[in-house]
């Protein structure tokens, strides 16, 4: 896009394609049957959700399913961690060498990988960056700048407070996830606990 | 948590324990009293294989029914 050579401004519509759903995978729809308890009764949840899963889906390990993400190729084609390792360790230096540096200039690289792994390692929680920024020895500035270039290239998800006034939603300090629980775990070397699998819901409620 | 375009609010907690119990439904049941009138119920995602009632307002519900 930066090589086209007028702007394309009123012209572009962008539809955002996150990581795929545990429905998508397994080819049953787009996402979780979220609707259906908005849409009806709270009377009707049970029958409805016992009707719709008779014809759809079964009982999956989310420990596995986390590990995997939501890329199509770790998630549907590689069966073995290691494989699935060598996938996200060429995705994160494609990520860093050349996706990023399109968005903008990073003065160290290193210092924005161990971010991204610090933040792997928040997930679910307010992440308080002047405590980031002691940890890491990086400058807050940085810490701010980093966690937003993280947000706009769709690594990082933050989630804010809800609060009736929406000035105040902005205000108060967000939850962070990831769009993709396969590559967290991958830069965290962690386990799945559960708040991967709370951020396994959070990215099905994002399609 | 869900908030539809009419400000009705659906609150979903995520519990990766097999057995969900009553004390799980706090956060919820609070958040319930404080927005009683956008919030009618809540949903208890969990790891185990039951769909049930847990109080009259939170359904405690296996994640893998939802999602």
């Amino acid at each position: 896009m930066q090589r086209v050579s007028e702007s394309l401004a009123g012209r572009a519509s962008y539809l955002t394609l996150w990581p795929m759903t545990r429905r998508e995978q397994l080819a049953i729809g787009s996402c979780g049957i979220w609707e259906l308890f908005v849409a009806s009764s709270k009377r009707a949840w049970r029958d409805l959700i016992m009707q719709t899963c008779a014809l759809d889906t079964q009982r999956h390990n989310w420990r596995q399913l986390a590990d995997r993400g939501g890329f199509p190729t770790p998630a549907l084609d590689l069966n073995h961690r290691d494989e699935r390792q060598i996938w996200f360790e060429g995705h994160v230096r494609t990520y860093l060498e050349r996706d990023l540096l399109q968005v903008s200039s990073v003065a160290s690289l290193p210092d924005f990988r161990r971010l991204m792994r610090a933040t792997c390692g928040l997930i679910g929680q307010l992440v308080n960056q002047t405590q980031l920024s002691r940890v890491l020895g990086l400058p807050q500035a940085s810490v701010h700048r980093y966690l937003n270039l993280l947000e706009i290239s769709y690594m990082l998800v933050r989630v804010p407070a809800y609060a009736v006034s929406r000035q105040k939603r902005l205000v108060k300090t967000p939850k962070s996830y990831w769009s993709d629980t396969g590559l967290a775990l991958h830069l965290s070397r962690g386990a799945a606990d559960g708040r991967i699998l709370e951020n396994l819901v959070l990215t099905d409620l994002l399609v | 948590m869900i908030e539809t375009e009419d400000g009705m609010l659906l609150p979903i907690e995520v519990k990766a324990s097999k057995n969900p119990r009553l004390r799980d439904t706090a956060n919820l049941r609070a958040f319930r009293a404080e927005y009683v009138d956008q919030a009618h119920a809540g949903l208890l995602l969990h790891d185990g294989d039951e769909t049930a009632w847990l109080t009259d307002d939170v359904l405690a519900v296996p994640w893998w029914r939802v999602m």
